[in-house]
């Protein structure tokens, strides 16, 4: 008896085993060729050779149409909510081995993307995940992450883990094929344009960040040696200054204190829909002009 | 090691095949390596804490030689001994620094300033069940009912058995132990009973409770901020949550032990469709109040005494009950609204005998008795889940402000969890309803159904600690 249940629990788990990780690649297959997430783009569209690559801060806070009109050229957004130093490397290491190189990137960072490797997931890298067993440089990423081998070689292990993230979407792709998951044709994403600070009762802050960074280092170093026009600056925060270690002397320039009053901002961290285009105005006087 | 964990999917295999196919000739050793197992799946969470699991089992086991003795006095004796060194036990980890807290505030008040010595250790996990199956062992010796174990790793097993270890169902030494000593046999619908209980419990904490927690978590810490409508409807979610997590968690427990050919006591049954406040008590955490009924409050003197003693005994029987769930007066205070609502069974007890049995047939009357105790159930809920009672009173307060604006589903991610937890939660009541308050079993394409549910329903990257580890 224990024979026979055993030998049927192990075989109904390794049919349930098969056909769930066939289906795990199949989605693989379907997330990939989309345009859903910005990493899609990166892969499967043609893309300016002015990039912008940063978080939230700089998803939000430059308006690249605007930007493409100032400078002539054209650029793209390739900035994302949530995430690291790290995750900007990798994006510009996959745009170097895609061919992609651009000539000029600007770099937004911030104390918390700066923080050391982690070996926890970021908020948003389940973005990525659908390229993990297609991309050696997308491996690579997550190898010292939580869980890598269950993400690997497990297929469907990604949309069960983040079935909310990625799985319903994945079924949203079939209804709508050309569906992008917060973010514009430019890249660009707008928080709602009434979204403004309403309350001045912050306590001023000091925000200390240390570039002596292996992920930054390293994508100043493959900027070198790709030609690429590296242009690294801190967005604007809300009462609050920041304080560098640059034992490196790698060049940045420090925008957080730019803007003082709270109708510039939606969040501490976010500049406000009122001020993107003059933000993005400073930002071509000072480096693009 | 937390049975909805990748690890547990690993061990239970392991052990399994261990247990039946290597270690079937003989039951010494397969009582050993459940042990070990045990062990094993305890050390996973904390090394640290397997001494203090060790020492009680081995004193628990000493006392129950001592406690057979035919001296009764010397059996008293110990007895007593026993008592005092599980309670001692519980004590120092787990009301320690309530108690001292409360001196320092009675001090205070008479303008005594103290400053005691506050301990600042994690509670081990399952503390509280395994000193309570110890303690059963030792009552029963000493009620007659059973005979010491002359061999510690039967007794061992039947306290530490990993199934039940860090959230019960609490097992009666009476119940268990025979299991242990008798030789197994393998029953073929046993096992497959046990993967569906399994896999119907994962269903209750993946999809449900882990689902609402993200919901109800977030509104508990800032209740002023949300409407009246967001705190009812959090407060239904947490009754919820707290149920498909316990219950999840027994289903589990109950399902494993049956692959190694146990059966531990049914912990639940259906308690939100009870109609009565008593009839909820027979359906809800049944392991833990019938040991409170059988070594409380039975030798308390239980209701064959006159009406002021039954009525204290109740009393009793219920802020102990909300007081082993930890030391806080919010749990004291859920016992305590569970012992009001009580009282009208105690007053009308010689017309009408509370029903054990499940409903099949509803109508007004009992769907209108069967809302009216989940609204009083739910509202103990709210001191069971507060921090403090000022902050059970405010999310009370809240409640009837009458505010019907949705607040806490702020994002789109927010409604997704709603929309899978609700979904969840009208599958739960759909298979409770429609088959087990029926006595029917899940058959094959509902537990595919249950299947496909846990995958791609379940909440994996919030996941959440079984609620009753803290216990």
């Amino acid at each position: 008896m224990v024979v026979k249940f055993t030998l049927k629990i192990f075989k109904v788990a390794f049919i349930v085993f098969i056909v769930l990780n066939l289906f795990g690649l199949f989605l693989d297959y379907h997330m990939r060729n989309s345009n859903i997430f910005k990493i899609n783009v990166l892969f499967n569209k043609k893309l300016p050779e002015n990039i912008i690559l940063g978080s939230s801060r700089s998803l939000t806070g430059i308006n690249t149409d605007m930007l493409s009109k100032l400078t002539n050229k054209k650029w793209f957004n390739l900035s994302m909510d949530d995430t690291r130093i790290e995750t900007h490397y990798l994006f510009y290491e996959l745009l170097v081995e895609l061919g992609k190189s651009p000539k000029k990137l600007l770099l937004q960072f911030d104390n918390s993307g700066m923080e050391i490797d982690s070996t926890t997931f970021f908020d948003n890298d389940y973005q990525i995940l659908p390229f993990i067993n297609s991309n050696k440089i997308v491996s690579n990423y997550f190898s010292h992450k939580k869980n890598y081998y269950l993400f690997k070689y497990l297929p469907i292990y990604k949309y069960v883990y983040f079935n909310v993230e990625l799985f319903y979407p994945s079924f949203l792709l079939f209804f709508k094929p050309n569906y992008s998951h917060r973010f514009k044709q430019n890249g660009d994403y707008d928080y709602p344009k009434n979204m403004v600070m309403k309350k001045d009762d912050m306590q001023f802050s000091e925000r200390f960040v240390n570039l002596d960074n292996r992920s930054l280092q390293k994508l100043f170093d493959l900027a070198k040696s790709h030609k690429t026009e590296l242009i690294v600056y801190t967005a604007p925060i809300f009462k609050a200054s920041t304080s560098i270690k640059n034992t490196k002397n790698l060049s940045y320039f420090d925008f957080t204190t730019t803007y003082s009053s709270h109708n510039c901002f939606s969040d501490d961290f976010h500049i406000a829909h009122n001020t993107k285009n003059d933000f993005t105005i400073l930002l071509y006087r000072k480096f693009l002009k | 090691m937390l049975f909805n964990s990748f690890e547990f999917l690993l061990f239970l295999p392991i052990v399994f095949i261990l247990h039946w196919f290597v270690f079937n000739k003989s039951l010494k050793w397969q009582n050993a390596l459940v042990l070990l197992a045990s062990y094993f799946f305890y050390g996973w969470w904390s090394w640290k804490f397997m001494g203090l699991l060790m020492l009680s089992t081995a004193l628990d086991y000493a006392y129950g030689f001592w406690v057979a003795s035919p001296n009764r006095k010397k059996a008293k004796l110990f007895l007593w001994l026993s008592v005092i060194n599980n309670l001692g036990i519980l004590g120092v980890f787990k009301y320690y620094n309530f108690f001292a807290k409360q001196f320092q505030a009675g001090f205070d008040l008479l303008g005594l300033h103290t400053n005691p010595v506050l301990l600042n250790i994690a509670l081990p996990v399952g503390i509280s069940f395994y000193t309570f199956h110890g303690m059963s062992y030792v009552f029963d010796i000493y009620r007659g009912k059973q005979q010491p174990v002359k061999s510690f790793v039967d007794y061992a097993v039947f306290v530490s058995f990993f199934p039940l270890l860090v959230a019960g169902p609490i097992e009666r030494a009476s119940h268990l132990l025979p299991q242990v000593q008798k030789e197994r046999t393998f029953k073929y619908t046993q096992a497959v009973e046990g993967c569906r209980l399994i896999l119907w419990g994962m269903f209750k904490k993946l999809v449900i409770a882990d689902n609402l927690a993200q919901l109800v978590d977030p509104v508990f810490n800032i209740y002023p901020d949300h409407s009246s409508l967001s705190l009812i409807l959090t407060a239904i979610s947490f009754s919820f949550q707290i149920y498909c997590d316990f219950s999840g968690y027994s289903d589990i427990a109950l399902g494993t032990a049956k692959l190694f050919g146990f059966e531990l006591l049914l912990n639940f049954n259906l308690p939100y469709f009870s109609r009565s406040i008593p009839e909820f008590w027979k359906k809800w955490h049944i392991s833990l109040s019938s040991w409170f009924r059988d070594y409380l409050y039975i030798p308390l003197g239980g209701s064959r005494v006159n009406f002021l003693i039954t009525l204290r005994n109740t009393f009793i029987i219920f802020l102990v009950s909300g007081f082993w769930h930890g030391a806080n007066w919010t749990f004291i205070f859920w016992g305590l609204i569970h012992a009001v609502f009580f009282l009208p069974s105690l007053f009308r007890k010689s017309k009408t005998v509370v029903k054990d049995e499940n409903i099949v047939t509803f109508n007004i009357r009992t769907i209108l008795q069967i809302c009216l105790t989940f609204f009083i159930v739910t509202l103990a809920w709210i001191f069971f889940r507060s921090k403090s009672l000022n902050d059970a009173l405010g999310f009370i307060k809240g409640m009837f402000c009458f505010d019907f604006k949705i607040t806490h589903l702020k994002t789109f991610t927010h409604w997704i969890v709603f929309v899978k937890s609700t979904l969840g939660l009208l599958f739960l009541l759909f298979i409770e309803y429609f088959i087990l308050l029926k006595g029917k079993t899940i058959n094959k394409k509902v537990l595919f159904v249950i299947f496909l549910c846990i995958l791609f329903l379940g909440s994996y990257r919030a996941s959440v600690q079984f609620i009753y580890f803290q216990f």
